[in-house]
């Protein structure tokens, strides 16, 4: 059972940054007054405590010091109770307690404004996060760490809460590669872990978009059918599928790399597929190969373009700086130059 | 626990389940019948565990005044039986289980509190200041007066540090390496050790005292 206390006016129930005891008060009659610094002003607010109020919960509840002060200003009747007394008491009243909490809620609300306007302040501009694509970006955290349960997730819930993103597309790719890994995995089948060929750049990737096929160029062959297919493909983005073919045909054509726009094309096609696939240090072997030995290819920079992007991957950022600097000067081709532009 | 709330309000989670994720709009908040969370926050690009969490405890309950994006990500640690209230169906647990609601009002008591100081510290007007602060409030936080303590190991790491005092982690780095050289403090691998922590709260007290006067 509570205590009945008396408090004289003038005296003080409890101070600010006190660490005494845990009781809460109820005030009873006469007046109180409660000082506390607000989050917001951080200066010291003055209000009264109500007849019928309780005072000194939330650091009785937390076991803190006290965070206000309470002044009696006219003689005053107290009920002080305990923690244990406090807590039997509110279990049965739900709209004490809710009204409680919402009390806590604001209060919290009020301090995180406070202390979001002060990091706002502070490191203004240091971080241009889009914000909508935040879920995305989780999703994306995941995939690159082959947690693709923890990926799907994530990539629901963001196409469910930003239906008109730009990104939706992306995620949607990302969520039918996801499921088709998952299934695979599901079917028991050993793990043969499939290739996961997907563009890691879309940059570059659309960069490549309106390359002309070649019967408009060199006429009907079987090779030039076999490559036209493959261009097809590849707009489709079925890179799995193209990489084999492309690699079977380097494979008929052998280690020769004979002269013609055809070959030029294929392998700078093959380089490309292998970066796509992750495999950096291949690709950027075979781009070597190509820029050997197709020295005046008109697709000479554009498959330096996808060795500078391999370096980067790998982390070798100062060769790749070298390459993108050696396209920026080539007269050839504007889109590249602009392309190139934006890495730099 | 009432099988009737199981029935209406219970989950299950597989191990490595997200329960759900950061960033995530919610409305709803947990509570653990069984098994283990855990609670993760990507830093960059690295997945921190903010902590792990068991049976009787409660989480998400930032969603359930107002529908916030979550701020750290649930997953299950291992089979987990969580219960799953939105802002009706709490009350009407709270009916049942007023136990639960107390520990609420503890976390958001807690909450508060931790904020507060946080502001504090974070209206500083110089980063050693906050850090210096911040290395305070965790004394207190073990109990101790910092007016009566002189030396004293923390259990803490520069990112948590960064952290309370709203820095970038690298800035953290250089400004306590700068405290060790001037011999305030010892950096080590899991703790910090303080040689004078009266020293410091006298000075941050005045820092305060003259961003009072302005």
């Amino acid at each position: 059972m509570p205590q009945v206390r008396q408090f004289k006016s003038g005296s003080v129930i409890f101070f600010d940054g006190e660490y005494k005891d845990n009781n809460v008060y109820l005030l009873k009659s006469g007046v109180c007054s409660r000082t506390k610094v607000s989050p917001s002003s951080r200066r010291p607010e003055l209000s009264n405590v109500q007849i019928g109020e309780f005072f000194g919960i939330k650091s009785a509840l937390g076991n803190f010091p006290r965070d206000e002060t309470i002044q009696v200003i006219k003689d005053s009747l107290v009920y002080e109770f305990s923690q244990k007394e406090f807590e039997s008491v509110i279990k049965s009243k739900v709209s004490i307690i809710f009204k409680m909490l919402k009390a806590f809620s604001n209060e919290l609300r009020k301090i995180h404004i406070a202390i979001d306007s002060i990091l706002t302040r502070d490191t203004e501009g240091e971080e241009a996060f889009d914000q909508s694509a935040k879920l995305m970006y989780i999703g994306n955290y995941y995939y690159s760490n082959k947690a693709y349960e923890q990926a799907q997730y994530a990539f629901k819930k963001f196409i469910i809460h930003n239906s008109s993103s730009i990104y939706i597309d992306e995620v949607n790719t990302k969520l039918k590669e996801i499921e088709s890994i998952i299934n695979f995995r599901k079917s028991g089948k050993p793990v043969a872990k499939p290739k996961e060929v997907v563009p890691s750049d879309t940059g570059l990737f659309k960069l490549c978009e309106s390359e002309e096929s070649l019967a408009d160029v060199l006429g009907a062959d079987s090779m030039i059918s076999s490559f036209n297919e493959l261009l097809s493909e590849y707009k489709k983005g079925n890179f799995q599928k193209c990489y084999k073919t492309v690699k079977q045909l380097h494979f008929k054509i052998g280690t020769t790399m004979p002269e013609g726009e055809l070959y030029e094309r294929i392998f700078m096609t093959e380089c490309r597929l292998a970066y796509y696939n992750q495999e950096y240090k291949k690709a950027i072997e075979l781009v070597k190969a190509f820029a050997g030995r197709y020295k005046k290819s008109k697709w000479l920079y554009y498959t330096l373009l996808i060795m500078a992007e391999c370096y980067s991957k790998i982390g070798s950022e100062g060769n790749a700086k070298v390459i993108y600097n050696k396209i920026v000067v080539q007269e050839h081709d504007k889109k590249l130059i602009d392309y190139v532009k934006g890495k730099l | 626990m009432n099988k009737n709330l199981e029935a209406k309000f219970g989950i299950t989670k597989n191990p490595g389940e997200i329960i759900f994720c950061e960033y995530e709009p919610g409305t709803t908040i947990f509570f653990i019948q069984k098994g283990n969370v855990r609670l993760t926050k990507i830093v960059s690009n690295k997945e921190k565990t903010l902590a792990v969490i068991g049976a009787g405890d409660i989480f998400g309950e930032m969603a359930i005044l107002e529908k916030l994006p979550r701020s750290a990500t649930a997953i299950a640690e291992d089979e987990v039986k969580l219960l799953e209230f939105d802002k009706d169906s709490f009350a009407q647990l709270v009916q049942v289980q007023p136990g639960i609601a107390i520990k609420l009002l503890k976390i958001f008591a807690s909450r508060i509190t931790d904020q507060q100081r946080k502001l504090k510290i974070m209206i500083l007007p110089d980063e050693d200041s906050k850090i210096l602060d911040v290395l305070i409030m965790l004394a207190e936080k073990m109990g101790l007066d910092p007016e009566k303590t002189k030396e004293i190991e923390l259990d803490t790491d520069v990112g948590q540090i960064a952290n309370w005092a709203g820095i970038p982690i690298k800035d953290c780095e250089g400004r306590l390496i700068n405290l060790e050289h001037s011999g305030k403090i010892q950096v080590k691998q899991k703790t910090v050790f303080v040689n004078n922590l009266y020293a410091i709260h006298r000075f941050v007290q005045s820092k305060r005292k003259s961003i009072e006067r302005e």
